[in-house]
């Protein structure tokens, strides 16, 4: 190495030619995820003219900002209520699920608790085997749930992946600081609650994240489960706004109707909507990301 | 863009429908019965009985008459005193359960939604409403099968086993509706006879039809005031001919391409391909079968390479051909009749006019006939824990089929006036309101038949109604419209996407023309076969 070389993080720094092309890869591959975003945004915000004069995808608008879109999802109150039922269904459903998952993981991670090892088997084939549509809808019928929000939340409230990762993440836990935790007289309660859990925010921030995504994203559960559209969660609504293009949609009613917004716009305006609340929670969540996921898979 | 009804059937669904019927577990034997026949006046001895008479409403008279070119009736305004067809609420003011899909956004609850409020008035029963996108109307059905749940009107989904479906969980209707005794329900008595078909399984009639038929014939759009310009005639000869336009229409520097999509169906037409099905003795046969594929294809194959198709025919939305053409960027779409409002809606230029081309033969000896639609978007059962009710509840479909022209229709459609829509000079527009509140998935309960009424613009009822008259007359009809076949219901989505994508990769040049050859042998050998077999069957049982 040459002596009076500039070290960057104990590396080498490369040469100018090198650097300009890394700048300039690494530009290219930031455009062709920020482009289509700044696409999605504008093309919500286009004025109908425009969007049909730019044959459905407008980059920078010139018209001048239009919001009809966003007016005529948001007309009705259809929308913002399922916001609200969207809202709770998150909330409520990742809380049960982390508490369902974290005490799961616990009691599989401890050594000689009752059936440990039946229960760890039964975890992992459910991973491998699924039970389909129509049995899943019979036990939610036969346990009463039909046309209630507990039939979205509960039948998902335990991943068998996300037992997995938390389970082998308590497992990692230095055995002893638990060990001293039992000597001083701690309960098997209080060693999770006091000890396990404060160690493993990180993984607990991460499977949260997937099922706070999870449960805001779900839209199946609700389509077979919910027969009253007033009960629906957002993502479903929202479907109905993107199928209306995608099939026969508007010819099909037959009738003459003031202009609507065209549908590229609503389909736009529709994806900012149930995008911008996750892209909110996610910097809160980023630090605990590459720590959570990795932890548990290699021991280091 | 839709012949068919837009349920897609994944492998899970299928499986799901077959766990459905399985787990229903009550079904009686699986023979597969014939069905209604293809023609009123073809049917015979009991058939003939079961068969509901038809009653033209004639209460409401319209601008163009249709009937003698069986084409709907067209109307330039909504009559300006509409007949009041119903006068007692057909409700028994017990709840009615209602299970259907729906192609536009979900409506606001009932608390706010004033035309819910209304049409519950109006029905003299509380109506609720299970509604489900119609993408996902399959597993809907599947798990309400399962689950018991179908609800007291329901609108049969795609799963196997239809009419063991129907034995276990519908209602009976046949003593209520077969001959002389719809006459009870006047408005059911107007629906075509054509569209019953698809209700009627062996002798029982099981449903009330959503009728669709000419007005689901495809067609190929122009914007007439393009061609114009161009100093362009809307009409072609022969296969050159068509050629030659779309060559003229094509301006790649003002980014112009002539087809919106591949006018794959047009092109068959001109060949004289049968529609869909064909018979053959006692048999029937694919379109699929027939020899003039090569040449079809031939001619895509340049239509395509040349650059007169859209680059994205094959890879956009259906909404995507209406911006195209609504912008003139393809000045030719081929679309179901029942698009043309919406053309209308999504054209910018104010300038633009509408109008269709007729297919010619190939070779120029003359028109050629284009494929008439499907006489029916399916139909409607009334679930057997409601059989105590059926009175009540055909009554109310009944009330649902009023006629255009009338109040109720009126009502149906864009709700109140001045609440949903403005009335002006036999013109109802509907406002935002309007259209989110009355979005209750009413057409696809039970609906009238079609009409056209095209109020966006001055003389396009009428230019409608003579495009139809001029194509739809003498369209060709498919035999097996509307009778039942397992397999096809089982295998046909599958092996139907096979053959699409076959015919899409041939277009595009990705595969030669004798691609299709060893496709159309699997297709047969993968279901085709048994299918035919069925239909015919089926079609022989009809008689």
């Amino acid at each position: 190495m040459k002596r009076n070389q500039v070290l960057v993080g104990g590396m080498p720094m490369p040469g100018r030619a090198e650097r300009v092309v890394k700048a300039l890869f690494l530009t290219l591959i930031c455009a062709v995820v920020v482009f289509p975003f700044i696409g999605v945004i504008s093309t919500s915000l286009a004025s109908p003219e425009e969007v049909i004069r730019a044959g459905g995808f407008v980059m920078f608008p010139t018209d001048g900002i239009d919001l009809s879109a966003y007016r005529s999802i948001l007309s009705g109150g259809t929308v913002t209520q399922a916001l609200i039922i969207s809202g709770f269904i998150t909330a409520v459903g990742t809380t049960i699920a982390l508490f369902l998952t974290c005490t799961l993981g616990w009691a599989l991670s401890r050594r000689g608790t009752f059936g440990n090892k039946p229960l760890l088997l039964l975890v992992l084939i459910s991973l491998l085997f699924n039970p389909g549509l129509i049995p899943t809808y019979l036990v939610v019928q036969q346990f009463g749930l039909l046309d209630s929000l507990w039939a979205v939340i509960l039948p998902v409230s335990v991943s068998a992946f996300n037992v997995i990762v938390v389970r082998a993440y308590f497992v990692g836990l230095p055995a002893a600081v638990i060990d001293s935790a039992r000597i001083d007289g701690a309960s098997e309660w209080k060693l999770f609650w006091h000890i396990g859990l404060p160690l493993s925010k990180a993984v607990v921030a991460v499977v949260g994240l997937f099922y706070g995504v999870g449960y805001w994203n779900s839209f199946f559960g609700a389509l077979l489960y919910l027969n009253d559209s007033s009960k629906w969660p957002l993502q479903l609504v929202l479907r109905t706004y993107v199928v209306n293009g995608v099939e026969i949609g508007a010819q099909e009613l037959g009738t003459a109707g003031e202009a609507l917004p065209p549908q590229t716009s609503i389909q736009m305006a529709i994806l900012m909507i149930s995008v911008v609340p996750i892209l909110c929670v996610y910097p809160f969540i980023q630090r605990h990301f590459a720590k959570g996921v990795l932890t548990g898979a290699v021991k280091g | 863009m839709s012949t068919d009804e837009p349920r897609p059937v994944t492998r899970r669904t299928l499986l799901a429908g077959a766990g459905a019927v399985g787990l229903a577990g009550v079904f009686a034997g699986c023979s597969n019965d014939g069905r209604g026949g293809t023609s009123g006046a073809g049917d015979s001895g009991s058939r003939a009985q079961v068969r509901p008479a038809y009653v033209r409403y004639a209460g409401v008279k319209p601008d163009l008459a249709g009937a003698e070119y069986k084409i709907p009736d067209a109307f330039n305004r909504y009559p300006a005193d509409p007949v009041t067809a119903i006068t007692t609420p057909p409700g028994d003011g017990r709840p009615i359960n209602v299970m259907t899909y729906t192609n536009t956004p979900i409506p606001p609850k009932l608390e706010q939604n004033q035309f819910w409020q209304e049409l519950n008035k109006r029905a003299g029963s509380p109506i609720a409403v299970s509604l489900t996108p119609s993408v996902d109307y399959t597993q809907k059905f599947a798990t309400a099968v399962a689950g018991d749940r179908l609800g007291d009107i329901f609108l049969v989904g795609n799963v196997p086993q239809v009419p063991q479906m129907l034995q276990a969980r519908a209602v009976d209707l046949t003593p209520h509706l077969s001959g002389d005794n719809i006459k009870k329900y006047p408005f059911l008595a107007n629906l075509p006879e054509a569209a019953w078909n698809a209700a009627i399984f062996g002798d029982k009639i099981y449903g009330i039809p959503i009728p669709r038929g000419a007005i689901w014939s495809q067609v190929l759009y122009s914007r007439v005031d393009i061609l114009e310009k161009q100093g362009l005639k809307a009409e072609v000869k022969s296969l050159d001919d068509f050629a030659e336009l779309c060559k003229q229409l094509t301006d790649k520097r003002q980014n112009r391409f002539a087809l919106a999509s591949s006018p794959t169906q047009f092109v068959q037409c001109m060949f004289g391909m049968p529609n869909t099905w064909s018979e053959n003795g006692k048999s029937v046969v694919s379109y699929l079968e027939h020899e003039a594929h090569e040449q079809v294809f031939e001619f895509l194959r340049k239509l395509w390479s040349s650059g007169w198709i859209h680059p994205d025919a094959f890879s956009g939305q259906n909404q995507d051909l209406k911006v195209r053409f609504g912008n003139g960027s393809s000045p030719l779409v081929h679309d179901t009749f029942s698009a043309w409002p919406s053309y209308l809606q999504t054209a910018v230029d104010k300038t633009a006019r509408i109008g269709t081309i007729a297919p010619p033969k190939h070779d120029g000896s003359g028109q050629a006939r284009i494929w008439l639609g499907a006489p029916a978007a399916g139909f409607t059962a009334i679930g057997k824990k409601a059989e105590g009710r059926v009175e009540t509840l055909l009554s109310y479909l009944n009330f649902l089929a009023t006629p255009f022209g009338t109040e109720e229709y009126l009502f149906r459609k864009f709700g109140l006036p001045g609440v949903h829509h403005t009335l002006t000079d036999g013109k109802p527009v509907l406002n935002t309101r309007g259209f989110s509140e009355t979005q209750l998935g009413l057409l696809y309960q039970a609906d009238a038949p079609w009409t056209i009424f095209l109020p966006e613009k001055e003389g396009s009822s009428e230019a409608e109604f003579n495009a139809m008259k001029q194509t739809c007359t003498e369209a060709i009809v498919n035999p097996v419209a509307g009778l039942y076949s397992e397999t096809n219901v089982r295998k046909g989505p599958q092996i139907g996407e096979d053959i699409t994508q076959v015919t899409n990769d041939i277009i595009q040049g990705r595969k030669p023309v004798s691609a299709w050859a060893p496709a159309v042998k699997k297709w047969k050998s993968g279901g085709g076969d048994k299918i035919a077999e069925e239909f015919a069957q089926a079609l022989e049982a009809s008689r």
